[in-house]
């Protein structure tokens, strides 16, 4: 066979058979299956490196895969003796490779082969000789760069876990034989296989639907749990170009196509059980990418993430036969593969050392920086760019000991657990807050996990990252907004500085009001997006309605999610721009803002369903909603955002001041700016100022946030001022105005000097310990049952959500001081309404036995702070007259606390979970001093412990879903107490409890998460339809057209 | 004027008005509400209607046979339910407190002797009430005379007494009670006419939790004629009672029992006074601050009034009027005491020849400083052979209607002569109880359209006793 044969759809002959072998050989017969498809000039180095090898009983096949141009005549210029086979149909290099099962007989191995890779002259008998030796089914060469060979590019493959190949050769690695031996590897790639034919029968061949990009794990895998062994042999050496057009073009240009293919791997070859914990697993982390991919704007890889799922469940019936076929043949547990696996994420790591040591990214990272560097020199020379960059510094300073030290837990930014307890309450049906709900857990608990899973479980670093990152990211985004409407250039500037240098935020951090913080950070994007839906914006028209809406309502979402009142904010900006419009008229159009004013409220609420739904049961739903301060600001106090003990005093006067100037130094569009970021600001005002001056009894959200668009409107007048004065002297006018405005930027410095100042201390007068330090010895106490600790006084230094009732505030937290999981609480209704009631009868001094009250409530400690926190001067005690009854109950003792805090024990109380004689319930519940004799009496529950017979008390609100068992028997459930959960134990046994509902909120989270994705789905919908408008143009540009 | 420049001004006058309005309305007082100054009320007062539970703390007294003091307690439901009394004796810090539980009906009053529950020398006896509206006053008897007066509401970290005195013959029995768990720290100081007297043994004093300790005063401060007593807790807080016992060396014998004022105060009333032969009053004011002070004592007689005195009070010292050396004898009075700074003012009334042998005996009582629309007496006469009269004063500047209700055994009924009795300001009305019928085994509610203070005087109990009524604060309507 001197020339290559005529293509045939049909079986190659018997006698034509490439590996048929007329004359029996010492060595085992060889078929090197070259797949090509429009091959390029390399094929010809391939093949002439195939027939220059030493191995004696080698024939190759040359399996085209529908080329444009026949490459038969190509084939027998640079290999005679191939033999070249060509199917018409186009199909991929799984397929295609296939295709040697039937037209290759007697062949012992099968040598599979791209056709863009030079093999050394000994590579196939190395690869032969060990697969003999160590009795090996497939095996694979160390493959190298083709121009570069000192360049390692794979010797051998491992997987994670959730089969993401790992190759543990970092990008550039020189070869220096540190990889020369042979061993056993999880797989070997394609570019060049050895596989014992007999095998590749048995598997099957190649799976078609894993290529590109898992064929050849997917084989190997399929191998490994066959009980064959796969090796690499380092000393048979390939070089390889990576430009296969089959491959490496396919898959560079098909991402999604990849991750679908190891995702099928994963579902077929792993076993059942491993399937039960690694597609939860596999699952959540794809999530998590897809979010982090969405941050980064790299929606083509969270969109291959996505298809790669959807794929695979549309194709779930021709999985689960492939996968029946592949376990059918399983010899090898899990279990004994591990070895061969990495631990951890293989696509972290890869993604680690891609990003941080490839070479040619350094390279081009220096080049960038270079030009970087020139551009920003030149920049920075600025005076804008100087104050920006003194702001800055000013920021890193005065954060200096948040970010090296901690952020305290005050007010509302309690501790955050680890990322399964935040998970485990974010997906629970029961809420453990107050008494305890069969209530929606609060959306920003998903947030949270989400936030400490990106960074690694170090939720407290998530936590640092969010509350420091606030204050710059705020003044990022009126940067952005100011630049919109002032126009690129100092006037945004200033505009920003004088949004970064309002004591509001500092405030906000000082006193741990953490919706305020996030509003503050949120404001000006959700102001921005909500002017451009209106039009406002004509130098920023929206493209995508839908999209921009979409975007806006996952900011005003997000907002919501960690402080509720922020969800009618457009609403407040809207009525702001309508009022506005009475006054001052300007571009946009009302109707068209108020429809994305609804849209945008309506979606935000969408996607933090099922939430809300929380906030239309019966009860407290005001205090729920974070209504629980009062304020009592004068008007000057306000203006001055002299909301905490950061400020400028009477200098906070001069951005106000400041403000004002615009009114007089613009005109035109400005002047219209100028008096809606004024009406913002006034009505933003008036929310605060109104109630604390005519209504000083009712209750509102923190004021630190309510006066966040008032700050907003405020710093956007400073900069429309900074504009106008620019314009002016640009003009050549000269007057009153340009004194008043020199006048002006003069007196921004006392705002300056103040907010430097306040950095000084590095922590904005934020506590440097907190109660939660205090108090941390309450963990240890839980070995003697579950407890609760009330929190009582006055709502302004509570670090919890407090509930308000006359003037005293109260929180309830588990098993210590507490933490995120307890935020947010329902509307107080039904059972929660008895702490409530035993706080009226504190506060009334109607009781001298609140202790016993609270005592079947599991209310161990009574927590009073007079200060938001250890060390601070400032107090804020609790109502006399609370203090003077608490130190009138009869069943409180008080313990030795730390300075600024009364603590107080509750000698009456009983555990959460606890058993008591039945008799002890029974008196209980007829005489309200009754929990006096239970709590003498009561013995805690533990897990595992047996306990003897009686009643068992399960201190959480009554709910007949709630099972208690001991061994396998179910104890009758009735209330006890009038609200809690009781059981009666016949014998001595232990008892756990189960809340049997669970499975009702599973498929609300699914919920949820399919509203987010729905969500996102829509926003990318949009983003492709531009992709592929533009995609022209872009490619135009790669190839040079014009 | 270019519509430019109207735009301008019309932004500018809409900005700055509404910045100068909100400035102007903050500066004007007039409109702006302040929310309700928190008062911490204390010492005995009714229970309010909603009260979930209310505590009553009876120090003084003793339940051991042959005590010094033998304690009786009065527990008078005013409600419409039936009250469920929790009544615990409590014996010391590792003694299980006996705890005894008690039904009074609706308008009704019952009496428990302490010995019938628990028999120690020194028992803390603590009321808990439930159910209904009740009141709980104490009395103990000895020495030919009894002492009655209402128990504590409150423990308190302070407590002061003007009117005890050490002379030859006397004894003065301070008691504490620490209900709570915990054990009070207290310092003891006297103020004599002398100055002060700190000893060492009574700083630090420790009153063990569950506990009712006694001090004999006279032990401490020898022969002195004015002794008042300061209690401050240093930790914790306690219920303080004082008794005094006279026998009769100095001409004056019986028993008299105060309850301590938990508060020091600048005003304080008396409504009942009258110099009869045989019976003197004496007003002591005790200064307890570091500064001397002045006191104006208004004597105002049912007939007149006469010139205020002044009184120098020195720091930390105790003195006393004679409020029978001005007042016509036979002339009943009320006194008002006003000083510049806090103190606290009581009253020793001493009954001796020639009045008759039953009616002789000593009372003290730390004055009023609260004036209620509704107050109790519980019981209602002290015993069927009691002499007990009623005074009610009007120290406000309106005139006051009250009426008299007596329950007993549920039912209601109004005494003669007491529908509807008109109170002048500045005056006083004083009621016998038994001339028009009273029972002794009821419970007394004074109504009143205007705040007044009521006051109760038993003699022939034997003895006598003169003590505060118990106002009910929260009342707010007229009858």
């Amino acid at each position: 066979m001197d020339s290559a044969p005529p293509p045939s759809d049909g079986p190659i002959r018997d006698s034509e058979t490439p590996g048929e072998v007329s004359e029996p050989l010492a060595v085992p017969p060889v078929v090197a299956v070259v797949v090509t498809k429009d091959p390029g000039p390399w094929l010809e180095e391939t093949l002439e490196s195939l027939g220059a090898s030493d191995y004696p009983a080698l024939t190759v096949l040359v399996l085209d895969a529908g080329s444009t141009v026949d490459p038969t005549a190509r084939v027998a210029g640079a290999l005679p003796g191939a033999f070249v086979r060509r199917l018409r149909q186009e199909q991929g290099f799984a397929a295609v490779a296939n295709d040697a099962l039937e037209v290759v007989k007697g062949a012992t191995f099968l040598l599979f082969c791209h056709d863009d890779v030079v093999l050394d002259r000994s590579a196939v008998r190395l690869l032969v000789e060990e697969g003999y030796r160590s009795n090996a089914a497939i095996l694979g060469p160390k493959i190298v760069d083709y121009d570069r060979p000192e360049v390692l590019l794979e010797v051998g493959l491992a997987i994670d876990r959730l089969g993401v190949p790992h190759s543990g050769i970092e990008p550039g690695e020189l070869d220096q034989e540190q990889h020369d031996a042979v061993r056993d590897v999880f797989f070997v790639s394609s570019p060049v296989m050895l596989v014992r034919s007999d095998l590749f029968a048995e598997l099957g061949g190649f799976d078609p639907h894993t290529f590109p990009g898992a064929e050849d794990l997917d084989l190997c895998w399929r191998a490994r749990i066959a009980g064959a062994r796969v090796l690499v042999v380092p000393d048979a050496r390939v070089r390889h170009r990576r430009e296969d057009t089959m491959h490496d073009q396919s898959q560079a240009v098909s991402p999604a196509a990849a991750q679908r293919s190891r995702l099928r791997a994963l579902l077929k070859s792993a076993s059942g059980w491993s399937l039960l914990y690694l597609v939860p697993i596999a699952l959540f982390l794809a999530v998590v990418e897809v979010i982090a991919f969405l941050v980064t704007r790299r929606r083509d890889r969270a969109s291959a993430l996505i298809g790669a799922w959807t794929w695979n469940l549309r194709n779930l019936r021709e999985l689960r036969k492939s996968r029946r076929a592949a376990q059918a043949l399983r010899r090898v547990p899990d279990v004994d593969l591990r070895s061969l696996q990495v631990r951890g994420s293989a696509r972290v790591s890869g993604y680690l050392v891609g990003s941080l040591r490839a070479e040619d990214r350094m390279r081009s990272l220096s080049e960038r920086s270079r030009s970087a560097a020139g551009n920003a020199s030149t920049r920075l020379r600025g005076p804008a760019a100087i104050a920006a960059l003194v702001f800055a510094f000013l920021l890193l300073v005065g954060s200096r000991s948040l970010i090296l030290g901690r952020v305290a837990v005050v007010g509302q930014l309690p501790r955050w657990p680890g990322v399964s307890g935040l998970l485990a309450s974010f997906t629970s049906a029961w809420r453990y807050v107050d008494l305890g709900s069969a209530t929606q857990a609060p959306t920003q608990l998903g947030v949270f996990s989400v936030l400490g899973t990106l960074t690694l479980g170090a939720t407290g670093l998530a936590r640092t990252i969010v509350v420091v990152g606030a204050l710059p990211f705020g003044v990022f985004g009126a940067w952005r907004l100011a630049r919109r409407i002032t126009g690129p250039g100092s006037a945004a500037v200033v505009s920003a500085l004088a949004y970064g240098i309002n004591p509001l935020p500092r405030n906000a951090l000082a006193a741990g009001r953490f919706g305020a913080l996030v509003l503050y950070a949120l404001l000006p994007f959700i102001v921005s997006g909500l002017l451009r839906l209106g039009g406002y914006l004509p130098d920023s028209p929206v493209r995508r309605w839908w999209r921009t809406v979409i975007v806006t309502s996952a900011l005003v979402a997000l907002t919501t999610a960690a402080w509720p009142p922020a969800l009618l904010l457009p609403i407040v900006v809207a009525l702001a721009l309508a009022l506005a419009q009475l006054i001052a008229k300007g571009a946009g159009s009302l109707g068209r803002l108020w429809k994305a004013t609804l849209a945008v409220t309506g979606v935000g609420l969408v996607l933090l369903l099922p939430w809300p739904l929380v906030y239309l049961r019966a009860g407290d739903r005001l205090a729920a909603l974070g209504f629980a301060f009062r304020n009592d600001l004068d008007f000057s106090q306000v203006l001055r955002f002299q909301t905490g003990p950061n400020g400028a005093g009477a200098g906070g006067w001069v951005i106000a001041g400041a403000a004002l100037l615009v009114l007089v130094l613009a005109s035109g569009p400005r002047l219209v700016w100028a008096t809606r970021a004024w009406v913002l600001a006034l009505l933003s005002i008036a929310f605060v100022w109104v109630p604390a001056r005519f209504y000083p009894d009712s209750l509102m959200p923190a004021v630190e946030g309510l006066l966040v668009p008032a700050a907003l409107g405020i710093s956007l007048a400073v900069g429309l001022g900074v504009a106008a004065f620019i314009e002016d002297v640009r003009r050549f006018h000269f007057g009153w105005r340009q004194v008043a405005a020199v006048g002006g930027a003069i007196a921004l410095s006392f705002p300056i000097l103040a907010f430097a100042v306040d950095a000084t201390g590095g922590r904005w007068h934020m506590p440097a310990s907190d109660w939660n330090q205090n108090l941390s010895w309450m963990r240890s106490e839980d070995a003697s049952g579950q407890f609760r600790v009330l929190w009582l006084g006055n709502p302004q230094v509570l670090p919890v959500d407090p509930i308000v009732h006359g003037d005293v505030g109260y929180g309830i937290t588990n098993d210590g001081p507490g933490d995120v999981r307890t935020s947010l609480p329902p509307p107080s209704a039904g059972a929660a309404t008895r702490v409530g009631a035993a706080v009226d009868l504190l506060r009334e001094r109607a009781s001298n036995r609140v202790g016993a009250l609270l005592g079947p409530m599991g209310v161990r400690y009574l927590a009073v702070p007079e200060r938001p926190g250890p060390g601070i001067e400032r107090t804020e005690p609790a109502p006399a007259a609370l203090l003077v009854a608490l130190t009138e109950q009869l069943d409180l003792v008080r313990l030795e606390g730390p300075p600024g805090m009364a603590i107080y024990e509750n000698r009456a109380w009983i555990p959460g979970a606890a058993v008591l004689p039945k008799a002890a319930i029974t008196s209980a519940v007829a005489d309200p001093l009754g929990p006096l004799s239970a709590s003498a009496v009561a013995k805690p529950v533990l897990e595992g412990t047996p306990v003897r017979r009686g009643s068992i008390l399960w201190s959480q609100s009554y709910d007949s879903a709630w099972k208690a068992t001991s061994g396998a028997a179910t104890l009758p459930h009735r209330r006890v107490f009038g609200w809690a959960n009781g059981y009666d134990l016949e014998r001595r046994g232990t008892v756990s409890f189960a809340y049997t509902n669970q499975w009702l909120r599973y498929p609300l989270v699914v919920l949820e998460l399919v509203l987010i994705v729905g969500a996102w789905l829509l926003w990318r919908g949009s983003a492709r339809f531009n992709w592929r408008r533009r995609r022209p143009a872009r490619a135009d540009s790669e190839t040079g057209n014009p | 004027m270019s519509s430019a420049r109207r735009g301008r001004i019309i932004v500018i006058v809409v900005v700055l008005g509404c910045l100068l309005l909100a400035a102007f309305l903050d500066r004007s007082g007039a409109s702006n509400p302040t929310r309700a100054a928190t008062f911490v009320a204390l010492g005995p007062r009714v229970p309010a209607p909603d009260a979930a539970e209310a505590a009553w703390y009876c120090a003084e007294g003793t339940s051991d046979p042959g005590g010094r003091a033998d304690e009786r307690l009065f527990i008078g439901n005013i409600g419409h339910r039936t009250a469920h009394a929790r009544i615990t004796v409590m014996s010391g810090p590792d003694a299980v407190p006996t705890v005894r539980a008690l039904d009074v009906g609706a308008g009704s009053l019952a009496t428990v002797r302490v010995a019938d529950i628990l028999a120690v020398p020194e028992p803390g006896v603590l009321v808990e009430v439930t159910g209904a509206q009740a009141v709980v006053t104490h009395s103990i008897i000895s020495n030919g005379d009894a002492g009655i007066g209402p128990c504590a509401r409150d423990a308190a970290p302070e407590w002061h007494f003007a009117a005890g005195t050490t002379v030859r013959g006397a004894q003065v029995w301070l008691a504490l009670f620490n209900p709570f768990a915990d054990d009070a720290i207290v310092d003891i100081a006297f103020l004599t006419d002398g100055g002060p007297l700190a000893p060492g043994e009574l700083q630090g004093f420790v009153v063990p939790g569950h506990s009712r300790v006694t001090v004999p005063v006279h032990d401490q401060a020898r022969r002195d004629a004015l002794v008042g007593t300061e209690v401050t807790a240093r930790r914790g807080r306690v219920v303080a009672e004082q008794s005094e016992v006279l026998d009769g060396t100095d001409g004056r014998q019986g028993l008299a029992l105060s309850i301590g004022a938990p508060e020091l105060a600048r005003h304080w009333e008396f409504p009942n006074g009258t110099i009869v032969a045989g019976r003197t009053e004496t007003l002591v004011v005790a200064n307890p601050q570091d500064t001397p002070t002045t006191a104006t004592v208004r004597t105002r007689l049912d007939g007149g009034a006469l010139e205020p005195e002044i009184v120098n009070v020195p720091a930390r010292t105790a003195v006393s009027v004679d409020l029978g050396r001005r007042v016509p004898p036979g002339i009943g009075f009320s006194v008002a005491v006003q000083s510049r700074a806090p103190v606290v003012a009581e009253t020793l009334t001493a009954l001796v020849a020639p009045v008759p042998a039953n009616a002789r005996g000593i009372a003290t009582t730390v004055g009023e400083t609260r004036a209620a629309r509704r107050w109790v007496l519980a019981p209602s006469r002290v015993s069927a052979t009691s002499i007990d009269l009623v005074a009610v004063l009007n120290n406000g500047r309106t005139p006051a209607t009250f009426r008299l209700r007596v329950l007993r055994g549920g039912k209601e009924s109004v005494p003669p002569d007491t529908r509807k009795v008109l109170v002048a300001p500045g005056k006083r009305v004083v009621l016998d109880l038994g001339r028009r019928q009273v029972p002794p085994d009821g419970v007394v509610v004074v109504d009143s359209t205007a705040p007044v203070i009521v006051e109760r005087e038993s003699s022939a109990i034997p003895g006598i006793s003169v003590s505060s009524a118990i106002p009910d604060l929260a009342w707010p309507s007229s009858p």
